[in-house]
């Protein structure tokens, strides 16, 4: 099977990449993939979006790690570092990828322009304005990407960049995520396109890169920044730098053949943000688009090698798509949307989310009684003593982040509130906007009736999995017992 | 109703649900759809765009925009864009006219195709980033950057991306500023940076600033480069579509003119080509190019378009302009709203308009529209920077006084016209004095607490004018100008002290006119501040005012650092002139001198000129009138113009000590070195005027001389304490000019001077030059090298300043005053011969006539030069006369308010001591100004006629000439005459000889000579005729002779010669040759007869009582016989040997001058001295 690997470019790729961390780990599924390699491009190291992903996605791997196995449905997909690819030399942090003598330097230090020619000199600084060259590459590049283009490329001499190439196999599949109208990402999409057809001699495996199947996001404006002192950002030019850049891609990216599958995605910009230049402040809120596009990354997974072929590093058949639901809403709830994307999240997010409200509201409590049954019987209990105790804190601080993800959904605009992950007990099984338990079984049952049934469901299936370590096992009775309860109590 | 997660409009029926397949790309169809509300209004420049290259590609996204809106004039950021991308167009199109702003760099990328593959060469400067030894961070830069041009070429015209050229504005904030460059995707583009430091206007335009110009609203000329740049760009409209596109739109919105030049043009495949220059970069040859097609530039060598300004100055009817016509710009408020380099004038131009451009008129470019070499005139382009104060009120009927009042205090200054030469390039005198449509004078000059306000109006198209000024400060310092600051519009006052005197004040135009100007400069700059000023005076026609005169010659004659206190110098100029530029060390001005019209020429006049030894007489008569007249010039025919107001009240303020002593000296050295205004009998000068010529002593004879300039006639010689720089030439007519150059070009000079004024008496009086009939006389007794001599000048002057008349007539001194005396005084001598007796300085000329035929004729050189001279090489120290009466006159002047005039005296004694000008000065004392006005009763003549002790010297002046002519008339057979007249200034002695008017008792005593010598006692009556004015004579005599040219040969068979070898012989018939006279037989036979005529002139005191008849005292004759006889012998040999010099060569021939009178010539030398010994 294939790696998929994804960079991440700037601040959205590091919250698209969460939002498809938390599909990946619903249950989502990657067709014709089997590893998914994130490398994480960003400048502005202290980015609160990346450290916040980052996080999320090492506390992932522990929990696929220790939860996996044929059974699951939750954290099914493998996501790995570079690192832990070929001779596993340590190259950087796991995901992240850090470019070197950017930090504490201005950009025209970056390109040494000073000691420039004067002809070349002259000329920079007329492609590159007098603010430019004075930024600070601390902290990114501040909506310049064309800055960016320079710095970026310094990926290209990377190790990472070397190793990228060294572990690119012939079927192996590039996807790139990257917001239009910010700094990094928009020059970063491009150069990282560009690096990769260009590839030549001494870049190993240049002729499988050269022809790689590339996919790409590119997130056109979705929110706008509340005006505030602390920022230079002036999401008032998002949608004119948004064009501009669109008409470079219509000529040097999307139009030329670079590219085999570009997703556009974007939304009218009446979403505030607070705004910030950058550093740990640029902490955003989780927002729909960003899950919609963690979705191309599957509908990327989903296409066939046939459709997604190069001849010398130009695609044959470039493909372009655009996300849409099917209601138009100011809060979107499962009902919402196409059918396509109701069938590939509706049911993981929903079972997902049963399964952090047990573990978070009632576990605990839950683990007091040794006649849980689902808990105590068995040979691989499932109780507190009996689970990896690193492990629970992995899920607890994972479903945090889970929680936190649908929360920000839910109160960006447009609104993605299909899920309320704070019910618990009795009302447990209504999670699901617009889609309450069965009528009859309100009135069958009283206070506490729906954590009544989960736990019951659990302890009629528990024993199906007791072959299972402990963890494996959680995974995997949680995955069926709330597919079980979602098809048949909340009728999804 | 479904929803896309879309920004752009287009195709929003469609129902997407998920992640679907749309059919393309988003394209620019669907990038324009997208909904930009901050679009329109956003200032903050884009950057967005993920490429090192994205300023190149932004500018043509603008493009793109901007076309698909469908709406040029928006303001838009893209709207920014791409006016910032035409005004770096502009600027490359200007830049020939921005280099003082501007500089073009160059970029190559080194980009090659190797091998079907892109490559770079090593020594571009893209190779050298990459290859160079420089920082990893250059290689970085570099890989970046060919990465961009090798993906992105087909976008960006990348692979035929050679050079892009950088224009960098020298005048920017950092050491490299960059405002824009050539680009491979849209031509041009502009920078992101903030350029607002960039100080060029396009028109009305600032570039780069936030008033965004869309093509169809630019320059002209422009928009048909970039049309005809498209039309010779091969494929342009694949490769620059947007562009393309957009010069489409604009096509559309130019209006039917542009279009049709540029719908021609397009017509013509080499437009681009020819139209436009090649833009050298870094070196020659190195021409910037664009996609590999030459970037081509704006030719300001091809004619500028005045028709996009109202500026352009009205030139004055008559001026030329080769070329363009310049503005001129309102440096004063002004807001009228007049078209400007394309644009429209904005008050707030005005700041930026320079007093001041030191470029040359053609390198300039525009303020405010720093981009257009076009030629403009500043302030300091049109006036000085220094105002020259005159000391005197300027002759406002001469010279054009700038419109200059006096407001307060006297009249006694005026100002130089501060204009600087160049503006006659554009605009005449006549202009200049005039008024603006709106009554307003084109200049003025207003007197004003601390200087002088110069407001100079300029006119421009459509009745308007821009009105100029510069304020003239006071000079604050004591002995040195301040500097004027031209940049600062700070004029200054230069105090000077010089005045032109132009000469004649006459200017007549026509082809085929000669003028004969004389322009004297007086300089009197003697201030500490001053004195070291030279000045120059240079002339210019108004047609021709870029290229002065050349004048004929330059003579300095005085200078201010020797006695005279002022530098002379004078302009010899043959042409005409209208403007005068005068330059000293520090100022300079324009003088504009007002030539009143003259009359038609419709008269005719005949001039005599009797050139006398002593003294030269003039007399002229219109053809069509009987009455002559002397030669004068009076108030209203002044021939000198003069820069300073004449009269008295100029004479009297610059006797004004706070000028300095001796400012008055600027009009004193006009009268002594130059001309009188006027003269006339009512003044001391006058004709007959003493024929002597005044020149510096040290003129170089080998040059060209000139009359007024070299030379001039002193008509204040003898009556004025002058000559500070004055050597006074007597004795013209005779002489030794064989020997002495110098002396050759005086007599010349005075002559031509003489035909200098009555050319110019003529022109006054409407006379016609070529009908002017001139009788010259001249004496018999002339030799004849000299006679030719005088011809051959006479004529050469007369045709050179009466251009085409032939009527130059010479006349034998002798006849004229026959003729006069016959027509005019009714002497007609039907019974006996009458005799005219013409007694000049030198010589004496006797015309015998019976009828109205003259008979006879004989000259000798016996006159009053005879009796008041020094004989033969005596000095005044032995003349009688000045010794007897220089204590006299002196002692009686000293006591008088004429005091001064014995300074004249000692002066000419001491330049010339020949004892004839100091007897002239004597005599010339009674017509002094100075004496008359004073009532002096001084005359040397009544001294002379009243007194007893000279006496015997007229009478026996008289009486030889009187023996002579009856001896001669005795031995031709002749009767005693019936008529005596007198003519010549000499025959005023006549008088002293009679005692008074009565001429009673010599005609008593004429008539006992005739009687002695015919033998006969009962002598027939006579009569005499003397004139009061009898130097006149002779010319009145010559204007009355219709045909003067008949007596020239009459002379020749009547002129009859007694040698005074005895009382019969008369050559012709016989015949004496020069060469027989040193022979000891005729010496004794003088001698004998001189002796003889001696003795009968005391034996006559017997029949005719000297004491009784003329109160001459008896007592000391025989002493008085003895010193006449003392030196016979000697001073006919002295006599004979000066003759025989001066006929050198001629000897040969008959003499025609007797040798009676050279004894008498020494004797009666002598005798005056005898006598005054005796009456001391």
């Amino acid at each position: 099977m294939a790696k998929l690997f994804v960079f991440a470019i700037g601040g959205t790729g590091s919250r698209v990449i969460k939002a498809l961390t938390m599909l990946l780990a619903s249950g989502v599924e990657l067709r014709n993939i089997d590893r998914v390699v994130p490398i994480i491009i960003d400048p502005d190291t202290s980015n609160g979006d990346l450290t916040r992903t980052v996080d999320i996605m090492k506390t992932y791997k522990e929990i696929r790690e220790k939860t996996f196995s044929e059974e699951a449905g939750f954290f099914k997909t493998r996501i790995c570092s570079l690192d832990e690819l070929g001779d596993g030399g340590f190259v950087s942090d796991n995901f992240k990828f850090d470019i070197d003598g950017v930090k504490e330097q201005l950009f025209k230090e970056f390109i040494g322009y000073s000691e420039l020619e004067r002809n070349t000199r002259a000329f920079i600084s007329l492609l590159f304005s007098k603010p430019n060259l004075d930024a600070d590459m601390d902290i990114g590049f501040m909506g310049n990407p064309n800055i960016g283009s320079v710095v970026l490329n310094k990926f290209k001499y990377s190790d990472s960049f070397v190793k990228f190439a060294g572990n690119f196999e012939q079927d192996d599949r590039v996807f790139i995520i990257s917001s239009i109208f910010g700094g990094t990402g928009a020059a970063g999409f491009p150069l990282i396109l560009k690096n990769i057809r260009d590839a030549k001699h001494p870049t190993p495996h240049h002729s499988f890169l050269r022809d790689a199947r590339i996919g790409a996001v590119t997130v056109l404006p979705y929110f706008a920044i509340r005006q505030n002192d602390e920022t230079t950002i002036d999401s008032n030019r998002f949608v004119s730098k948004t064009k501009a850049a669109l008409s470079y891609y219509a000529r040097n990216v999307s139009g030329n053949g670079a590219i085999n599958a570009l997703y556009y995605i974007g939304d009218q910009v009446t979403n505030e943000q607070e705004g910030a230049d950058g550093s740990n402040k640029q902490r955003n809120r989780a927002h729909f688009i960003e899950l919609a596009a963690a979705l191309s990354i599957v509908d990327f997974a989903d296409l066939r090698d046939e459709e997604l072929h190069v001849v010398n590093g130009v695609a044959t058949d470039p493909k372009f798509y655009e996300f849409g639901i099917q209601h138009e809403s100011a809060s979107i709830h499962f009902g919402d949307l196409g059918k396509e994307t109701y069938d590939i999240i509706a049911r993981p997010l929903t079972r997902y989310t049963l399964f952090q409200s047990l573990m978070e509201n009632h576990y605990e409590e839950l683990c007091g009684n040794k006649n849980e049954a689902w808990l105590y019987h068995g040979t691989n209990k499932l109780c507190a003593e009996a689970l990896d105790a690193r492990l629970l804190q992995r899920l607890s601080n994972f479903n945090k982040h889970f929680r936190e993800w649908l929360k920000e959904m839910a109160e960006s605009n447009v609104a993605f509130k299909p899920l309320d992950a704070t019910l618990e007990g009795r009302d447990i099984y209504n999670a699901v906007t617009g889609r309450p338990a069965k009528k009859d079984f309100f009135k069958r049952l009283a206070d506490g009736a729906h954590l009544h049934h989960y736990r019951s469901v659990l302890s009629k299936m528990a024993e199906k999995y007791d072959h299972l370590q402990s963890g494996k096992k959680l995974n995997a009775l949680f995955s069926h017992a709330t597919a079980d309860i979602a098809e048949k109590e909340i009728k999804l | 109703m479904s929803k896309i997660f879309r920004l752009h409009q287009k195709g929003g029926s469609e129902n997407i649900e998920g992640w679907q397949a749309i059919s393309g790309h988003l394209t620019k169809d669907h990038i324009n759809s997208i909904a930009d509300p901050s679009g329109s209004t956003a200032h903050t420049q884009i950057t967005s765009i993920p490429s090192p290259f994205a300023r190149m590609d932004l500018v043509r996204t603008a493009f793109e925009f901007v076309n698909s809106s469908k709406n040029l004039d928006a303001a838009t950021i893209y709207h920014r864009l791409v006016s910032d991308c035409l005004d770096v167009a502009e600027i490359f199109f200007n830049i020939e006219a921005l280099q003082d702003k501007i500089e073009v760099l160059q970029w190559s990328t080194g980009i090659r195709v190797v091998a079907g593959e892109l490559d770079i060469d090593p020594v571009s400067d893209l190779g050298k980033l990459l290859n160079g030894s420089g920082a990893a961070k250059h290689r970085l830069l570099g890989e970046t950057l060919k990465m961009y041009l090798f993906q992105d070429r087909s976008a960006f015209n990348f692979a035929d991306f050679k050079h892009c050229y950088l224009l960098n504005y020298k005048q920017g904030p950092e050491i490299i500023n960059i405002i824009g460059g050539t680009s491979p995707a849209t031509l041009f583009f502009s920078s992101a940076n903030d350029l607002s430091y960039v100080d060029i206007r396009f028109g009305n335009d600032k570039v780069f600033d936030d008033h965004f110009v869309p093509l169809y609203k630019r320059n002209k000329e422009f928009v048909k480069y970039l049309f005809a740049f498209r039309r010779s760009f091969p494929e342009f409209s694949v490769k620059f579509p947007d562009l393309n596109t957009y010069l489409d739109e604009t096509y559309a919105l130019l209006d039917r003119e542009l279009k049709e030049a540029i719908r021609v043009m397009d017509g013509d495949a080499n437009a681009y080509r020819l139209s436009y220059d090649l833009l050298a970069v870094v070196a020659e040859g190195n021409n910037a190019e664009i996609l590999g097609v030459p970037l081509r530039v704006k030719n300001y060598g091809a004619d500028a378009a005045a028709d996009e300004h109202d500026f352009v100055i009205q030139l004055d009817p008559g001026t030329k302009v080769e070329g363009v016509v310049p503005l001129v710009l309102p440096k004063e408020a002004f807001n009228e709203p007049l078209r400007y380099a394309g644009g429209v004038w904005q008050s707030s131009y005005s700041e930026s308009v320079p007093y001041l451009d030191d470029r040359q008129l053609a390198d300039r470019t525009l303020p405010n529209q720093a981009h257009i070499k076009y030629p403009y005139l500043t302030v300091s382009d049109l006036l000085q920077p220094y105002l020259i104060r005159l000391p005197f009120a300027i002759d406002d009927h001469k010279f054009f006084d700038g419109n200059y009042e006096v407001r307060q205090g006297e009249k006694d200054h005026s100002y130089v016209l501060p204009l600087k030469k160049t503006y006659f390039d554009y605009f005449s005198a006549a202009g200049l004095r005039g008024r603006l449509p709106d009554g307003k004078k084109r200049i003025e000059m207003i007197q004003m607490a601390g200087g002088v306000k110069v407001i100079l109006r300029v006119p421009i198209r459509g009745g308007r004018y821009i009105q100029l000024s510069r304020l003239y400060n006071v000079n604050q310092l004591q002995d040195s100008i301040q500097p004027a600051n031209e940049r600062e519009n700070v004029g200054i006052i230069a105090d000077n002290q010089f005045t032109l005197a132009v000469y004649p004040w006459i200017r007549v135009e026509g082809a085929d006119f000669n003028p004969h100007y004389r322009v004297l400069l007086v300089d009197r700059d003697v201030a500490v501040a001053t004195k070291q000023n030279n000045y120059t005076v240079s002339f210019y026609r108004e047609s021709r005012p870029f290229e002065p005169l050349r004048p004929l010659a330059v003579k300095p004659r005085s200078s201010k650092h020797q006695s005279t206190g002022v530098t002379t110098i004078y302009y010899v100029l043959e042409q005409n002139f209208d403007l005068v530029e005068v330059v000293n060390n520090t100022a300079s001005g324009m003088l504009v001198p007002l030539f009143e019209p003259l009359p038609m020429p419709a008269r005719a006049f005949r001039f005599a000129i009797d050139f006398g030894t002593s003294n030269t007489h003039i007399e002229y008569k219109d053809s069509r009138e009987d009455i002559t007249r002397p030669f004068e010039i009076g108030e209203k025919d002044v021939q000198v113009g003069t820069l300073h107001q004449p009269g008295e009240a100029t004479e009297s303020h610059l006797l004004n000590p706070k000028l300095g002593f001796g400012a008055i000296a600027l009009l004193g050295i006009i009268r002594e070195e130059f001309m009188p205004l006027q003269i006339n009998r009512s003044i001391q000068y006058k004709f007959p005027q003493r024929t002597v010529i005044n020149d510096n002593g040290s003129f170089n004879p080998d040059d060209s001389n000139f009359a007024l300039a070299d030379f001039n006639i002193p008509f204040w010689y003898l009556k004025e304490d002058r000559g500070l720089n004055s050597e006074v030439t007597p004795n013209l007519k005779w002489s030794d000019f064989r020997n002495d150059k110098r002396l050759e070009r005086r007599t010349k000079a005075f002559l031509k001077q003489l035909l200098l004024m009555i050319r110019n008496k003529v022109l006054l009086e409407g006379g016609d030059l070529a009908s002017t009939e001139i009788v010259w006389f001249y004496p018999s007794s002339m030799p004849v090298f000299r006679r030719r001599f005088f011809q051959n000048s006479w004529a050469t002057y007369y045709q050179r300043y009466f251009p085409g008349a032939t009527h130059l007539y010479r006349m034998s001194e002798s006849f004229a005053p026959f003729y006069h005396y016959y027509h005019k005084e009714n002497v007609r001598p039907h019974d006996r011969p009458a005799v005219n007796i013409d007694i000049g300085g030198g010589t004496t000329d006797i015309v015998i006539y019976q009828s109205e035929d003259p008979v006879l004729l004989t000259s000798f050189r016996f006159a009053a030069n005879s009796i008041f001279g020094d004989g033969y090489g005596s000095t005044s120290a032995a003349n009688g006369f000045v010794q007897h009466f220089e204590s006299k006159i002196k002692e009686s002047l000293s006591n008088t308010k004429a005091g001064t005039l014995t300074h004249i005296y000692d002066v000419i004694k001491q330049k010339n001591s020949k004892s004839v000008e100091l007897i002239e000065f004597f005599f010339s004392l009674e017509e002094n100004k100075t004496i008359k006005d004073n009532r002096i009763p001084l005359s040397f003549s009544r001294m002379l006629a009243e007194g007893t002790e000279f006496k015997l010297v007229f009478i026996f002046f008289y009486a030889a000439i009187i023996y002579h002519i009856a001896r001669l008339m005795k031995a031709r057979g002749l009767e005693i005459p019936e008529f005596i007249t007198f003519s010549g200034n000499g025959s005023k002695v006549i008088r002293l000889a009679g005692g008074g008017s009565d001429l009673g008792t010599l005609l008593g005593y004429t008539k006992v000579i005739f009687g002695e010598v015919f033998s006969v006692t009962a002598v027939p009556s006579m009569e005499f005729r003397l004139t009061a004015n009898p130097k006149e004579i002779t010319c009145k005599g010559g204007l009355e002779c219709a045909d003067p040219s008949r007596f020239d040969s009459l002379e020749e068979q009547i002129l009859v010669t007694l040698p005074g070898t005895d009382g019969v012989t008369t050559v012709p018939p016989a015949s004496l040759k020069y060469t027989d006279l040193q022979s000891e037989e005729v010496v004794s036979a003088v001698v004998g007869e001189v002796s003889a005529f001696i003795d009968l002139f005391f034996a006559l005191n017997s029949r005719y009582n000297y004491y009784s008849y003329f109160g001459i005292d008896g007592k000391g004759f025989a002493e008085y016989k003895e010193t006449l006889k003392s030196r016979l012998k000697s001073d006919l040999i002295d006599g004979i040997r000066q003759k025989m010099a001066e006929v050198e060569g001629n000897a040969d021939v008959d003499i025609t001058e007797t040798l009676f009178f050279y004894p008498l010539v020494g004797a009666i030398n002598r005798l005056a001295c005898s006598i005054q010994k005796n009456n001391q």
